[in-house]
Parts: C-alpha cells; structure tokens; sequence
C-alpha cells in the first residue's frame, strides 16, 4: 500500500487512479470522471476548467467528488464566530509574526521547496522539477532541494539523475544514509557503465560516512565485483562480514570474488560455510562446482553442476555449456548434447556452448548437425572461435569424405591466422588425402612444433609414415609416442587399436609386409 | 680248465698246420684238385645222370676249403687219410637221400678234394722234384685229355690201395726225368692224362659209392649226424637261404631229443646269423628245459638289453621297457636291467605327461587359429593376430619328439605365417582407417582448454546475478520508501 500523492490516503499502487480522490497513480493515467458532463465544464457552476483539475476554481467544488469546498469553509467559520474576535486576531498577529520570523530564516528554501511541493501536490510535477532544478543551481547546498529532486527524478525514472541528487544531498547531509543509499540504487539501476561506476563511488563515500554499516559494504563489495574489481570486492566484503560475521550475503559473495580472483581453496571455504546455511541455493552449487573444476575435483564439480541446473541456477546456460563440456572432456558426448543443446540455444555461453555441441556432434559422426551449429560461428569475424569453427567443419567434412568442402574450411582457418596443433594435424589430414605429401609432412611437423605433447599429431604423423613413406620404424617411434602422451582416461578408449598397430608393425621386423598369397594356397596349407 | 682247453686247442691247431704243409706238398696244385672234382662231377652228371653239374658251384666251393677246414669236417683227413676218406663216405651215405643238396654238394666236393689229393703222384717223393712236378702240373692241367671209365662201387681199402699203388707207377721215371734236367716234358707230361684221369675217376667213384648206395649204413652215430646237420644249418644260415635252413633245422630236431647244449648251439648259430628272434626262442627253450643255465640267461639278458637300449635311441620307450623287462625275468637279478627298465619306466611316464601337454597346446592354437579366423572376418585385424601370435606360441611348445603332433604343430606354425602376412598386408591397408580415430581426444582436450573461460564467465555471472537482485530488492524498498510520507 501506497499514500496517494494527492490525497494522502493509504492505496493500492497496482491502481491507475486513487479510489479515494480519483488522483492518477501512474503516469498517463486519467482522473474519474465522476459526473456525466464535459470534462471541460465544472458539473455544478459550469465554468471552464481544465484537464488534470481538481478543483474548480470558480465555485471551489472538488471535481473529482462534486463536493464544495466553500461549505466547508462556511462550517469552519460558524465555529469560529464563537469565539472572541480579539482573541482570533491576536493568534492571527502571533501567527503571522512567526511565520514572518521563519520566512525570513528560510526565505529561499521554504519558498522553492515549498513552492515546489505546491506543484507537486497540484500534479504540476515538471514544474516542480524545473523550480527545484533552478534552485539547486543557485544553491547546490539546499539537502533538502536535492532529496526532493533526487525523488522527482527517480518518480520520473531518471535514475542518473536522480542518483546525482540524491548524491548531493548526501554531500550535504552526511547522515542521511537514505540519501546514499538512493544515490547508489539510483545508479546502479542506471544501464551505463559511467553510472555504475558513480554507484560504486557514492557507496565508498557511505562506507566513509557509515563504517559500522554492513549493508553498505556489503553492496559495495557486490557492486565492485560486478565491475570487475574483484580486490576492492575481497575488502568491502570481508568488512561486511567483519561487521557482521553471519552475513549469509556476505560470506556467498565474498566465496564468489575469491573464486574470480582465482584463490579457489579460499573460495571453497567460503562456499561450503555459505552452504551450510542455505543448501539449496542453486547458485551457490553452481559456484562450488567451477571452484571444485578449477581444483581439479572433476566428480564433485560434476555432481554440483548437475543438481545446479535441476534447482535452475542463475546461470543455468552456463551451468548447463559447462556440463556439456565437462562431459565432452570424458569423451560422453551423447550425454553431452543433452546440456549443450539449450545452452547453444541461447544464453550466455552461446558461442561456446554452440561450439562444443558441434564438438559433441563431430564425435559422434553426425557431420551434418555438427556442420550445421558451427556454421554460424565459423563466419564470426577476427574470432578465435570462428578458427577453431573452421578446423572443425574442416574435420567433419574430411570424414565424410567431402575434400573439397575440408579445403576450403581449413582454407580459412589458416587464412584467419589460425595456428595451433588442431588447425595443423586437420591441415596435414587433408593433404594426405589430397596426395600432398610433402605438405602434409610439414604440417605435421608444425603440429608437434606447436604441442609436442598432442597425441593426435603424432598419430597421424605415425600413419603417414607407415601408409605414405613404409617408413616402419619412423611410424612406429611416433605411435609410441602417442601412445606414451595419452593420458589414462584416453587411455581406455583410444590405445588399444594403436597399441596392437604397433605391435604387428614391430612383428614385420620393420620391413613392408609381403602381398597376401593366393587364397588357394592357403586353403592347401589348411587342409 | 680253461687255460688247459685253450692249449690243448692251440697244439692241435698246430699239429694241423704241420700235416697240412707237408700234404699239401705231397698233393695235387689247388687249380689240378679243382679242376679234378669239377671234372669228376660233371662227369657224374653225364654218365649217370646224378645232378652235380647244377651245383658244381657247391662242390667246388667244397674242393676249394684250407686244410684247416678239411680236417675240421673231415676228422683225421690229413694224418689217416684212407679211414677218413671211408668214414666221410660212410657219413654221406648215411645223411644222403634222393635229393643232392648244395650243402651235401660242398661235402662232396670237400670228400673229392681229399680222394684227389690222395690219388696224387710223387706223394712220396722227392719234395724238390715233387714241388717242381707239382708247379708244372698247375700249368699245364687245362685240356689234358681223360680216358673217362665207367662208374663202379668202391670197396674203399682195396680201391684206394689200387689208386695210389698207380700214383706210384710212374714215380721213379718222372723224378729220373726232372734229375736229368728233362723235366716236366718227360714222361710227366706224357703221363699227366692217365694220372689225372685216375684222380678223377677215384673222385667220381667214391662219390658213385656215396650216392647210389642205398643199404643201410649202421656205423654212423646218431652224433656224427646231427654234427652234419648242424653244419648244414650253419651252412644254409650263413647263405640266407630260409628253405634250405628250415630243412636243416628240421632233419637236426627231427634226429631225436634235442639235448639243451644242441639247442644252444642252434641259437648261438641262429644269433651269430643275425636271426635273433629265433636264437631268442631257441635260447628260451634250453632255459625251459635247463633253467639254471646262467650262461644262457645271461646271453639273452645281455641281448633284450641292448635292444631295450637300441629301442631307447629311437625314442620307442615302449619296447625298451618291454625288452628290459624280459632281460629282468630272463636273468633275475640282472641289475642293469632293472636299473635301465626304471629309467625307460620314467622316461614313458614323463613322454607321456610331455605328449598330453603338446596335444592341449596344439588344441589351444587350433582353437585360436579359429578365433583368429573369427576376429579377421570382423576386420578386427589386430586382435586377429594377437590370437594367431598366441597360437603360434603354443605350436613352438610342441617338443619335436611326438612326430604327429610334431607335424601338426609344424602344419599349424606354416599356416599361421601365412595368415600373418596376409594379416599385416590388410592391416597396412586399414591404417588409412585409423587416420581420425584420436578426434575424440581432440575434442578432449580442447573441452580441457575452454573450461577456464567459462569459470570466469559463470562467477563473473554470478556476481553480477546476485548485484542486479541486490539492486532490484533495494528499489523496491526504496519506493516504499519514497511513496510513504514518513520517509521524508
């Protein structure tokens, strides 16, 4: 519930008009009609009046209520006449001799604030804005002047300048904790990056005026991590919580801007106290499961990120692009799509998230909806990820046997400046397919450069060796090779034809195989 | 004893070396014997139609034997020359039945060697001249012409008497002759045709005697018999000829009850020809019927050892153990036996553990030649191998001693290197296909490099989340605030 601004009785604010006075609550809201003439004519004298008016100035009836105020007026004076008349013009000579006295001491404020709140009050509230406006022009030391306007402002949703009003005012009035706290709202309700960086500044300044708030710091520490400044943010934060030690708030963000600052056990600490109090907060998962990623705890982050994105988190896309890619890195990607279709799909981890679902989908051979999501980002100008796009759609479509079209991805890929031991290892495939062996040698020479500890480019160097070169013994040196630099997991999935390639290889002694001997011959050695 | 037997056996033989040198000086030249007992037979053949001719190899093999053997056939042949000559007479005529066999043949001719000899002239005299006489006759005994008489009996002492009475006729003219330096151109050469003639007809006749009297000889002992049949046996024996053998064997077991030192005799000749199996089963049979005879089992001990040891070189453990165990019952107690009978024992139990293992192996690599063969068709090429590999192995186990299994496992290592080579042909061919297997640990790693960026992200997000709710809370309050009169 809400004062109307117009007749200060308690109302509703979901209503466009008071249900009291009629007075509009939102802006472009119309007053009640209550009678059924021309709103152009007062219902009962029929004099001229204008839209937006209440009171009819010729007969003094209240337009919204058809009442007249002249009878109210008639009723006070009938009750005045009882008493003495001395006595009334004494009290009127008193009255008008302290209102002289207060007028004098606050001649400019009283008359621009009041004058102001006349307007208001008359829903005249551009005037009021201008009057307090140029006042404060005159006198930037008026509090009061710029508290009002600052509420002007923020009534007119002008939160840059409300924000400066009421930080002037809190200039001035110093224990006005309001004022700084409007001021800092007001700011960062603004979508300027100029204005969220006053409201960092108007809540420092708080902070200096309020040091045993803990609220201030504690949006100080918040509006300084959302800017990035992830130090400032460990400070106000660990004030916040030096104030007030059970701050659930406080110790959340206070995890989270370690976790940005990238002191992760310190992070971890901070989490799991925060989860403690609250343990189905899905951010706070969320938050604990790149702080266990990052730690190297590949299950827990897992686990984290799984039940973060049942409970919803706040960065379900990035949640859900970070399973995803979790479980590419373990080579499930069926399970994968799972998580990075939404993600791709929108979000804030599109770009990444559409990356690895083209990844996901590359592995599992579907060359067409693997082209298909990475497509869009391949076109991504001067974007590394337009790079890796490119070597991708350039595998995909190598696999699918479609050289041409492999060409020209890793065509632009390379164009692109894209270097790196994917880009080369797929460049030195696709000459070995297009017959261009001394290219192909040399990029994959320029893969083991770039990474000499990238399996798949000493894999692919091996075959070259075997099919390309029979060079047995070369071939076999970079199998090994491979073999000794996959890591356990890879192990399982991707050693075992290589491991048995080698092992054959070294039973030839090194030397090419003989030509298989004619079927006949061998169905006589067998009977 | 023994030294005793040994000497009185050596006097003997030297006593024979004696008699024989100064008969042989006293007798026809070896050519002039042979060419008299040949003569002599075909002359039988012709004129009475008794078949030497056909084995006049036979008889002049006979006439060709040393004195030594003369007298070991022919008892007393060199010093009592008449009583032998009757007595081998009496012999033959004894052993003798319609059918000549080569071995009475051979005894023919050895009986017409001595009748010669003792037909010869100059036998008496000057051994000079005799010698010169003798040499000369060699030379010139071809193409002498005889005066073939008709056959007659022999009465042995007055026929022999006569013959050398004439081989004495002439005696005093052909020395005469050789003294005045005529030589043999004399009277010898003149004479030669009648004295060779009276040698040959003395040959034919005493062996007309022989083998056309048919009465009963009852002077000859059942010994003397069975000492000729012995001989012939031997003979046969050493001839190879079966028959012949089997008949001797026959006529000398069917001559009476066959004492146990015969029966060794038969085995020693049977082992001495090689016949071991039969000098086996004679041996037994003298230990059948002499069981204490040490010497005998001893023998056969020795022999079914040393074919247990024959059997043990050409890996037949079988039969070692069985010829060991037969030398063990033979000879008890015959440690050598029991010892190597042990040791085959072993050795069978050990080859058998040994050949069960190489069979499972070969059934092992014939199984993963199958799976091999399985995994192949599924292209899963390196898997084929590792089975054929392992196969291969368990083929090379398979020790070469079991000659079937031998051969099996070598079949089986054969094919396996084919099928390799094929395999490696194909798995050369299907590397290309390896090419892009690793694109699952590409995009493994690249998920490992982009993880960062999105924890930046996220707690970036989450920051700025928790601040816009943070806001967005305060202004709702705020505009409570500012609507209520009372926050002014």
């Amino acid at each position: 519930m809400i004062n109307c601004p117009y007749c200060g009785k308690l109302t509703d604010p979901k209503l466009d008009n008071c249900p009291h006075c009629g007075g509009y609550m939102r802006r472009g809201a119309t007053p009640v009609a209550t009678g059924g003439g021309s709103r152009q004519t007062c219902p009962n004298c029929h004099a001229l009046v204008q839209d937006g008016d209440i009171i009819c100035v010729n007969c003094g009836t209240n337009l919204l209520t058809g009442q007249k105020i002249t009878e109210e007026k008639k009723v006070l004076a009938r009750q005045r006449r009882s008493i003495p008349l001395w006595v009334w013009i004494a009290i009127i000579l008193g009255a008008l001799l302290i209102l002289a006295v207060v007028a004098l001491m606050l001649m400019p404020r009283a008359s621009a604030v009041a004058r102001a709140r006349d307007l208001i009050e008359d829903n005249q509230i551009s005037k009021a804005t201008a009057l307090l406006n140029e006042h404060v022009k005159e006198h930037p030391e008026d509090p009061e002047a710029q508290f009002l306007l600052g509420r002007l402002h923020w009534t007119a949703n002008q939160y840059p300048q409300a924000g400066q009003a009421f930080r002037e005012a809190a200039k001035r009035d110093t224990a006005n904790r309001d004022a700084f706290m409007l001021s800092a709202v007001a700011y960062a309700s603004a979508n300027d990056a100029n204005s969220r960086n006053l409201a960092v500044q108007v809540l420092q300044e708080m902070v200096k005026a309020f040091p045993n708030d803990q609220e201030a710091f504690l949006l100080l520490g918040m509006a300084r991590g959302a800017m990035g400044d992830h130090e400032g943010q460990i400070q106000a934060l660990k004030s916040a919580l030096n104030i007030a030690p059970t701050m659930q708030e406080g110790r959340e963000y206070l995890g989270l801007a370690l976790a940005a600052k990238g002191l992760l056990p310190e992070a971890r600490e901070q989490l799991n106290t925060a989860m403690q109090a609250a343990p189905e907060n899905s951010d706070l998962k969320a938050a604990q499961a790149f702080v266990s990623a990052g730690l190297g705890d590949k299950q827990a982050s897992e686990d984290l990120l799984r039940e973060a994105v049942r409970s919803n988190t706040s960065i379900q896309d990035i949640a859900r692009a970070q399973l995803g890619i979790t479980l590419v890195g373990q080579g499930r990607f069926q399970e994968a799509l799972e998580y990075l279709q939404p993600a791709q799909a929108s979000g804030t981890a599109t770009d990444t998230a559409k990356l690895f679902y083209g990844v996901a989908q590359a592995a599992l051979g579907n060359t067409d909806a693997a082209i298909s999501a990475l497509n869009e980002l391949a076109l991504k100008k001067d974007s590394p990820i337009a790079i890796q796009a490119n070597v991708l759609i350039a595998q995909s479509l190598l696999n699918s046997g479609d050289l041409p079209r492999a060409q020209e991805a890793i065509g632009r890929a390379v164009a692109a400046k894209g270097t790196g031991p994917l880009l080369y290892t797929t460049k030195g495939r696709i000459e070995v397919v297009a017959g261009q062996d001394a290219e192909a040698r040399e990029s994959f020479k320029n893969a083991i450069q770039a990474d000499p500890n990238y399996p798949p480019a000493h894999l692919e160097y091996g075959l070259f060796f075997i099919t390309r070169e029979q060079s047995f013994d070369e071939g076999i040196r970079h199998l090994e090779k491979y073999l000794e630099l996959l890591e356990p997991a890879e192990r399982e999935a991707y050693a075992k034809p290589i491991e048995s390639l080698v092992s054959q290889l070294k039973q030839t002694g090194g030397q090419a195989p003989a030509a298989p001997e004619a079927p006949e011959t061998t169905s006589g050695i067998v009977s | 004893m023994n030294n005793m037997h040994r000497a009185s056996r050596m006097a003997l033989a030297a006593l024979i070396g004696i008699l024989a040198a100064q008969t042989q000086a006293r007798a026809w030249g070896p050519r002039a014997q042979t060419a008299i007992v040949t003569t002599a037979a075909r002359i039988l053949s012709g004129q009475d139609n008794i078949p030497l001719v056909n084995l006049e190899k036979d008889v002049r093999n006979g006439a060709s034997v040393s004195d030594q053997e003369m007298e070991a056939l022919i008892p007393g042949a060199l010093a009592t020359t008449e009583q032998a000559i009757e007595s081998q007479m009496f012999l033959l005529q004894s052993i003798h039945t319609e059918r000549i066999d080569p071995y009475m043949a051979y005894r023919l001719g050895v009986l017409g060697k001595l009748v010669a000899r003792y037909t010869a002239p100059l036998s008496d005299a000057d051994p000079t001249y005799r010698n010169l006489y003798y040499a000369d006759v060699e030379k010139n005994i071809q193409n002498v012409p005889l005066d073939a008489a008709p056959r007659r009996q022999v009465d042995t002492e007055v026929y022999l008497a006569s013959a050398r009475s004439q081989a004495q006729a002439r005696q005093d003219l052909i020395l005469r002759d050789y003294r005045q330096g005529v030589g043999f151109n004399g009277v010898a050469k003149n004479s030669l045709p009648q004295e060779a003639t009276r040698s040959v007809n003395a040959v034919a006749d005493v062996w007309y005697t022989v083998l056309s009297n048919t009465s009963a000889v009852g002077s000859v002992s059942t010994d003397r018999m069975r000492g000729y049949y012995l001989r012939a046996f031997d003979f046969y024996l050493k001839r190879k000829n079966p028959q012949e053998t089997k008949r001797a064997y026959d006529r000398l077991t069917g001559s009476g009850e066959i004492s146990p030192d015969l029966r060794k005799s038969i085995a020693d000749l049977y082992f001495e020809a090689g016949e071991f199996e039969q000098a086996m089963a004679e041996y037994k049979a003298v230990l059948a019927a002499a069981p204490g005879r040490r010497d005998v089992a001893q023998k056969v001990a020795a022999y079914y050892i040393r074919t247990g040891d024959e059997a043990v070189k050409t890996g037949d453990m079988e039969a070692a153990v069985e010829s060991y165990r037969v030398a063990q019952e033979t000879d008890l107690g015959n440690a050598e036996a029991q010892t190597k009978r042990t040791q085959a024992e072993a050795t069978i139990s050990d080859t058998a553990s040994r050949l069960e293992r190489a069979r499972q192996a070969i059934a092992q690599a014939q199984a993963l030649e199958q799976q091999g063969d399985q995994l192949r068709l599924r292209s899963e090429y390196g898997e084929a191998m590792d089975a054929l590999q392992q196969a291969r192995q368990l083929y090379t186990t398979v020790p070469p001693e079991f000659e079937a299994e031998s051969l099996a496992a070598q079949r089986g290592v054969m094919n396996i290197d084919v099928r390799m080579r094929e395999l490696k042909a194909l798995l050369v061919q299907n590397t290309d296909q390896l090419s892009g297997t690793a694109f699952g640990i590409e995009a493994r790693r690249l998920a490992a490099r982009t993880t960062p960026n999105l924890h930046e992200k996220a707690f970036q997000s989450l920051i700025q989340n928790g601040y816009a709710q943070e806001i967005s809370k305060l202004k709702q309050e705020m505009n409570s605030r500012l609507a209520n009169p009372g926050a002014e």
